[in-house]
């Protein structure tokens, strides 16, 4: 048996190099290759994760002047807004970056401290499907519907329901004696076990929930009503059989009913007082439908969110608030004005309307701000002496003025000028590299791209022999 | 002394058309003869139509209306509308009795067809028309194509360029000797263009020197290299030189025996009925100016299923216009294959993610040989098609309507009857 095995050491030992990034203080190359914000994707460089709120102030405190701190209970509070994109093409501006953190600061307490208590609100995000999908009033609020089960809000509302219900029953319940955390609280609130576990009777707390006052008006099949309609079997409700219920409903009138009516009751019941809903990408209802379709669409939106008799359109629960690019408001100018929409809430209007929040381009201080973000959330050791490091500050201002001061194209940028530098084993980048590597891009795309006299195309002369 | 032997045409060169260039000029002038006699009313109605269907007087399409018309405006809309009569007179699509104009049976059938079968069927049929009462403008047009730029397939470049193409600022050029430069600049670019495009090596030093003697006795262009010449007069002289060049490359550098304002408005109707492509908008990064080239061929016979038989002419030949369908997967492939290497060039060129779709399209139209209205077509198609390995985003963004220009310089892209402004392909 040979043991020198173990003593002995390879002649071509490995050496340690130092990461790629690692120069640089920098754990990864912190920039989105491609920076179009997926807000399912696990990269924090692209699910907007990453996010630096001073660059949207202004949009920030004007969203949140005329909707979430505006009580719900007020009578003339906005049903409905636009965030309006003010740029030539509108893209890479960051507007889904700043819908996606809307959504969770609201999320996170309900809007309670955003609005100083005076409302509870949820939000949700809702994109209309590429290709025409969500053409019709039905499609969208069968999206709505969806996206408002994937929230979770159901549930929630359910738990709130049953922890008054358990309240009410018991005075001197105390909810940090029977929970660990939020999460402890949702599982045990579901689970029959717990309450057979702290002898609590599901059916007494059923029906003291059915005593709130805003249940009093539901439809007997509510799928609230499912568990005390088997006394037999302990059955907690749950989201899942408002989904099998919403989907076995006919589509049309019913379905609005439930979303516009029995849904906000429920909400409301909850102790919600309204909700935000964002529309990204809202273009892609029109750009499908006809005039017709456009104007009906309208009109049923009107009627769902103002004068219907829906639960909804008379407390004004859900606020829509709709992101158009630039050239969207005129494909619905004709509709939103035949509806008589415009008169409710104006797009068009030429005084400056106090539905719309214009969303501007942002400028080199955002630029500084927007890279500090990501170069900070990727460094090795949080101490470093200069906080845009390897980039030099004028390094970063031309790349934004190259970008056309284009969030996602800034964004983009720095990642190819970080990849080119650690390439070259540049310590610093500086003005003149950034210039360099984009004269020597401009010079290859140039070289690449064909004049018409080296075009590819056809002889049509030999073409006409062809069979 | 012209130092290259082109071409001298056999053909006979032929008669000018009227002075507009929209064959729609031919429907809304029939649509209201169908309504009224009277000349006064058919007047206005044809202004209404005129308005409505934004036709202008230049070659591209009018955004804007001046909301009082100036007399002059009046009187030169009054000449489009005689210049109309008198060539749909001569097409006998209307006949006067005595001041009462009338549709003769042919321009009310021409009607009919254009409202059941469309613009381009109408269009068709008015060449036919054309081809026989004015000498065959379009046969002359496009066998002149193939023989004066063969290698190309029948490419032919007007080049187009301002000072500040060439990397001269406006305000440096104030004396006579200035703007001598800039000429001597133009004279080397365009020995570059005819060689790169044309292969061909012709010195201009003596077309040069001729442009310059006639701007001279013009008394636009000072005697003296140090004297100024007159600011105001700037883009007289600039003007001058472009026309000049223009004709030149029209009729000595091409052979063709006719004005540079005929060819350019038989060449933008052949544009409408699909028998070639002009345009001053192809993306090139170097070159910078009009360029037309055919999309059909004139020849005895084609058996090829790409081709489809528009006209016969009396010495038999037939004209065919290049009409590859989409039923065929080849043409699908191609087209998809050239679109996203058109978006790939025009996406290098302006260095966004969304480029101009009429861009696009310029570059496919090119190397598929196809006409706008089949590009637009086959988008559709592309578009709807979900089993495809990259995928489209079409943006409507901003319309010319919204922003400040006041013509149509290029007809929007229509899909699913939507225009469409902006690009953007991403491989699935």
């Amino acid at each position: 048996m040979d043991i020198s095995k173990y003593s002995k050491r390879p002649k071509s030992e490995l050496v340690i190099n130092k990461g790629r990034y690692e120069q640089y203080n920098l754990k990864e190359n912190p920039f989105p290759s491609s920076p179009f914000v997926n807000p399912n994707s696990n990269d924090a460089r692209n699910n907007g994760e990453i996010y630096e709120p001073s660059i949207r102030e202004k949009e920030n405190e004007a969203i949140e002047k005329i909707f979430f701190k505006v009580p719900q209970s007020d009578p003339n509070h906005l049903r409905l807004g636009y965030i309006m994109d003010t740029s030539y093409i509108g893209r890479g501006n960051g507007k889904s970056a700043f819908l996606v953190n809307l959504q969770k600061k609201i999320n996170q307490d309900f809007a309670l401290s955003i609005s100083n208590e005076l409302n509870k609100c949820f939000a949700i995000i809702l994109i209309p499907e590429p290709g025409g999908k969500t053409k019709t009033f039905e499609s969208f609020i069968d999206l709505l519907f969806e996206r408002i089960f994937e929230s979770n809000v159901i549930d929630d509302s359910l738990l709130s329901l049953r922890l008054e219900g358990i309240i009410n029953l018991d005075k001197t319940f105390n909810l940090e004696e029977h929970f660990i955390d939020e999460n402890d609280l949702k599982n045990n609130l579901q689970s029959p076990k717990w309450y057979s576990d702290n002898n609590i009777d599901f059916r007494k707390i059923s029906q003291q929930i059915l005593t709130n006052p805003y249940l009093q008006n539901l439809p007997q099949d509510f799928p609230l009503f499912s568990s005390t309609s088997n006394p037999l079997l302990f059955h907690p409700v749950s989201q899942n059989d408002f989904k099998n219920y919403y989907q076995n409903l006919k589509r049309g009138q019913p379905r609005l009913e439930f979303i516009f009516s029995h849904l906000v009751t429920l909400f409301l019941a909850a102790g919600f007082n309204g909700a935000y809903i964002f529309v990204d990408d809202f273009e892609r209802v029109p750009d499908f439908q006809s005039e017709r379709q456009k104007r009906d669409f309208a009109l049923e939106l009107r009627t769902c969110l103002f004068d219907g008799l829906y639960t909804n359109a008379k407390v004004g629960f859900y606020n829509l608030i709709l992101v158009l690019h630039a050239g969207v408001p005129r494909l619905i100018q004709s509709a939103w004005e035949q509806s008589g929409l415009e008169q409710r809430s104006p797009i068009f209007s030429k005084v400056t309307s106090t539905n719309v929040i214009r969303f501007e381009k942002i400028n080199v201080n955002d630029a500084y701000s927007l890279i500090h973000k990501y170069l900070q959330a990727y460094r090795i050791n949080q101490v470093d002496t200069n906080k845009f490091s390897p980039f030099t500050q004028d390094a970063l201002a031309k790349i934004a003025e190259l970008s056309e001061f284009n969030a996602s194209k800034i964004l983009k940028m720095a990642y190819e000028v970080l990849e080119r530098a650690v390439d070259n084993n540049v310590e610093e980048i500086n003005l003149d590299l950034v210039l360099a590597i984009d004269e020597a891009s401009q010079r290859t795309e140039q070289r690449q791209v064909s004049g018409i006299s080296e075009a590819d195309t056809k002889d049509l002369m030999k073409e006409s022999e062809r069979n | 002394m012209v130092n290259n032997p082109i071409l001298t045409s056999k053909i006979q060169p032929p008669q000018p058309p009227g002075n507009f260039y929209f064959l729609e000029y031919f429907y809304i002038l029939l649509k209201v003869v169908s309504t009224s006699p009277q000349i006064e009313k058919i007047f206005d109605q044809f202004l209404n139509l005129k308005h409505q269907y934004r036709l202008g007087e230049s070659k591209y399409k009018k955004l804007t209306e001046y909301s009082n018309i100036s007399t002059s405006t009046m009187s030169r809309y009054k000449y489009t509308f005689e210049q109309v009569l008198s060539e749909a007179t001569d097409y006998k699509l209307i006949t006067d009795n005595n001041g009462a104009i009338s549709l003769t049976e042919e321009g009310a059938t021409l009607i009919r067809k254009s409202e059941i079968e469309g613009a381009v069927n109408f269009n068709q049929y008015l060449f036919k028309l054309m081809e026989e009462k004015r000498q065959q403008p379009f046969r002359y047009l496009i066998e002149t194509f193939y023989k004066a730029n063969p290698r190309k397939s029948g490419l032919l470049i007007f080049p187009i360029y301002s000072a500040h193409r060439l990397g001269i600022e406006r305000v440096s050029i104030t004396t006579s000797k200035d703007m001598k430069k800039y000429f001597y600049r133009l004279k080397e670019r365009l020995e570059e263009d005819i060689y790169k495009h044309l292969g061909k090596q012709i010195h201009l030093e003596e077309k040069n020197n001729e442009l310059i003697r006639r701007l001279t006795e013009d008394g636009l262009l000072p005697k003296e290299d140090s004297e100024l010449f007159e600011q105001a007069k700037y883009n007289v002289i600039l003007r001058r030189a472009r026309d000049f060049w223009l004709k030149y490359f029209l009729v000595e550098l091409y052979g063709y025996q006719i004005s540079l304002n005929s060819f350019e408005r038989w060449a933008y109707r052949g544009k409408q009925i699909g028998l070639l492509h002009i345009t001053e908008f192809y993306p090139d990064p170097h070159f910078n100016g009009r360029v037309v080239y055919p999309l059909s061929v004139i020849k005895q016979s084609s058996n090829s299923n790409r081709f489809h038989k528009l006209y016969e002419y009396s010495d038999n030949m037939q004209l065919y216009l290049h009409q590859p369908s989409w039923e065929d997967e080849t043409n699908q492939e191609e087209f998809v294959k050239s679109l996203h290497q058109a978006y790939l060039d025009v996406r290098q060129l302006a260095r966004t993610y969304f480029v101009s779709l009429p861009n696009v399209r310029e570059r496919v139209c090119y190397s598929m040989k196809i006409t706008e209205y089949l590009f637009d077509n086959f988008l559709e198609y592309a578009y709807h098609n979900k089993q495809l390995r990259i995928s489209i985003s079409l943006e409507v963004d901003k319309l010319p309507d919204e922003t400040k220009v006041m013509y149509l310089r290029r007809e929007p892209v229509m899909v699913d009857g939507k225009y469409r402004n902006i690009i953007a392909i991403d491989l699935a």
